[in-house]
């Protein structure tokens, strides 16, 4: 299943890069696609909790807002 | 424990100091590390006491960042994809030039006032996924999440309204504001050399941007121009706005007209250059129309002009955008320094002894564009536009303080040249040019037909009232002229009480007869009949003493001076700038 969101304070490639590790981190996520205006959507194959993506992103002081 | 610092230069945020800190934890020894972005160092603290230097160095490269004090970039880049990209971005855009030329896309724009504005639409698209995207973008987002926070329950398709709000905003506000500031531009109705020094400043800000944008260049990468951050605080950008509303929305939209963009500000004073709401208008909301697909994200062109091949299109686009800026900065230069141009001679035709010389006006600019008039005589430039809505009908002389819009048909401008050289005109972008150039009477190749129309002769016999020659043109008029003649002196008849003289003027001969005895104290009629239409200086008459009011010669038309005078001597017969001294009155007792 795919997940949308968005993450709001992405300023440079290095967000990018971290952002997307910390997705993959979360059990299930399969894939990761994060767009330069912070677009980003998930694949994972389970149902995963927002608030547990926003806790991931949050360890890398990012964060996410719902689309 | 040992301690090492290590300048890194590249990092712009809290996600490059995690980065870096992951990589270098996973070296052997190394205990803890401290990474500041905003120092741009990294502490390490390690167990041995020789620090890992080449692992460490080795970790920091791996992130995609360069060991190095920051903010000290050189001048060149030492990549050699730098110069690769660029090469292949220079490949692309002769391909895309010879492509365009191939199927006459350029002939197809011939029109200037469009191409013009293709230029801007095309600066607006690349602003649109560069500088613009990042300032601008931030806060379009940051809008539509808080929208999405809102109305959770709203579908994707609903999620986009926000950003459509935005953008309309955003390019009715550009048209709005960008008009208000081609308003500014004509009220300040700038000279010239203000025109041509904004255009040069239009095209250093596009070449300083075109240089950003190949990469090669890396010193530059810090520097830019950019409007203090207390002004864009003051226009509320950043400050977080806790309602959403879809008002708000367009306004933030159209409020980024102020945002301190470089391309936005190299457009805004193209705007204010062109001096006409209108142009204004166009050129603003063009620019926001071309950044709109960046900002919308549109068929995730981001996305697209993302890694390796972003470097080579921001190559090809900034090479584009630095010849731009050469065209802007090689016409801007032009209305500075108005040079001379070689071109086709237009031709003089005579009539009436007004030169007059006729031009045509298109879209390409004026035809023929080189004259050569005679000093002194009344010119009759009539110029034939055949399309208004080209730059080219906004016609400048700086020379003359002419500035004309042309309309469509016949536009005249009169003018007297004063002075021999060269009358520089152009478009007032300075795209266009042409030159009059300015001979001493008697020069021009076609003069056996001018000459004879103009009492040359007469003005030669007065050197000494003549100034013509100081170049000073009419500055002379007050100057007593030392009367002379050169007929036999004709006496006054008197007719019931009053003394009458009468002369003829004509092109050939000037006033003859020109000298005449007047008796003092007794009313005296001068009568002057004109077979000729005077012309340039010659259009007038007066007598200088006798009667100071100058008359004007015209075809057919009899001049009566009545005096009376009231002292014996000689009074010198001149055209009503004095230049041209015709003849002589005596008083005598």
């Amino acid at each position: 299943m795919k997940i949308n969101f968005q993450i709001t304070d992405l300023t440079c490639d290095a967000c990018i890069s971290l952002s997307q590790a910390a997705l993959k981190n979360l059990p299930g996520v399969q894939q990761v696609n994060i767009e330069p205006n912070g677009l980003t959507v998930v694949e994972a194959d389970r149902p995963i909790d927002f608030e547990d993506i926003k806790n991931e992103l949050a360890r890398v002081g990012k964060t996410a807002e719902q689309i | 424990m040992s301690k090492i610092t290590i300048p890194i230069r590249g990092m712009h945020c809290r996600s490059c100091e995690i980065l870096i800190e992951n990589n270098i934890k996973k070296i052997d020894g190394v205990k803890k590390v401290e990474v500041s972005h905003k120092s741009g160092r990294a502490d390490v603290f390690f167990e041995q006491n020789t620090a890992p230097s080449a692992a460490l160095k080795q970790a920091i490269q791996d992130s995609g960042y360069e060991v190095g004090a920051k903010g000290k970039l050189p001048w060149l880049s030492k990549n050699k994809y730098d110069y690769i990209n660029f090469l292949k971005g220079a490949v692309i855009l002769i391909f895309i030039y010879l492509i365009a030329e191939r199927f006459g896309l350029f002939g197809i724009s011939v029109n200037t006032e469009s191409t013009s504005l293709m230029v801007v639409l095309l600066v607006g698209l690349v602003a649109g996924i560069s500088t613009c995207m990042a300032l601008v973008g931030g806060l379009v987002l940051s809008l539509a999440a808080r929208h999405a926070e809102l109305h959770p329950e709203i579908t994707p398709k609903e999620k986009f309204v926000p950003h459509l709000y935005f953008n309309l905003g955003r390019i009715i506000g550009f048209a709005v504001l960008g008009g208000a500031i081609g308003l500014i531009g004509s009220a300040l109705s700038p000279s010239t050399r203000v025109i041509g020094f904004m255009t040069v400043a239009i095209g250093a800000v596009m070449i300083f941007l075109g240089l950003k944008l190949v990469e090669i260049f890396p010193a530059l990468k810090d520097k830019s121009i950019a409007l203090p951050k207390s002004i864009s605080q003051f226009l509320g950008v950043g400050r977080e706005q806790k309602e959403y509303s879809h008002k708000n929305s367009f306004y933030t939209g159209a409020l980024t007209f102020f945002l301190p963009c470089g391309f936005t500000q190299a457009m805004q004073l193209f705007a204010v250059s062109s001096g006409n709401f209108i142009q204004g208008a166009l050129i603003m909301s063009l620019f926001a129309i071309g950044t709109a697909p960046g900002l919308l994200g549109v068929g995730g062109l981001a996305s697209v002009f993302q890694g390796k091949q972003a470097k080579v299109f921001f190559a090809a686009t900034g090479i584009a955008v630095i010849l731009l800026g050469w065209f802007n900065i090689a016409n801007g230069s032009q209305l500075l320094f108005q040079t001379k141009i070689d071109a086709d001679q237009g031709e003089i035709i005579n009539s009436t002894g007004i030169q007059e010389i006729r031009m045509t006006q298109g879209n390409g600019g004026y035809s023929p564009n080189k004259f050569t008039v005679e000093k002194g005589k009344t010119v009759r430039w009539i110029i034939t536009s055949t399309n208004q809505f080209s730059c080219a009908s906004a016609l400048v002389v700086p020379k003359y303080g002419i500035s004309e819009n042309l309309v469509k048909g016949e536009n005249i401008i009169e003018f007297v040249p004063t002075q021999t050289g060269d009358i520089p005109f152009s478009c007032s972008m300075g795209m266009y040019r042409g030159v009059i150039k300015v001979v001493e009477p008697g020069t021009t190749k076609k003069t056996s037909a001018i000459n004879t129309n103009v009492p040359v002769a007469q003005a030669a016999a007065a050197p000494s009232g003549s100034c013509s020659t100081g170049g000073g043109g009419c500055g002379c008029g007050g100057a007593r002229v030392k009367p002379s003649s050169d007929s036999t002196p004709v006496n006054a008849t008197i007719e019931s009480g009053v003394q009458l003289i009468k002369t003829e003027y004509s092109e050939e001969k000037g006033i003859f007869p020109n000298n005449f005895v007047v008796k003092k104290g007794i009313p005296a009629r001068f009568e002057i009949t004109a077979k000729d239409d005077g012309e340039g200086c010659s259009n007038s008459i007066v007598v200088q003493g006798l009667h100071d009011q100058a008359e004007y010669l015209r075809s057919g038309n009899k001049i009566i001076m009545d005096f009376t005078a009231e002292q014996n001597g000689d009074f010198a017969i001149t055209c009503g700038m004095g230049m041209i001294n015709w003849g002589k009155i005596t008083i005598i007792n």
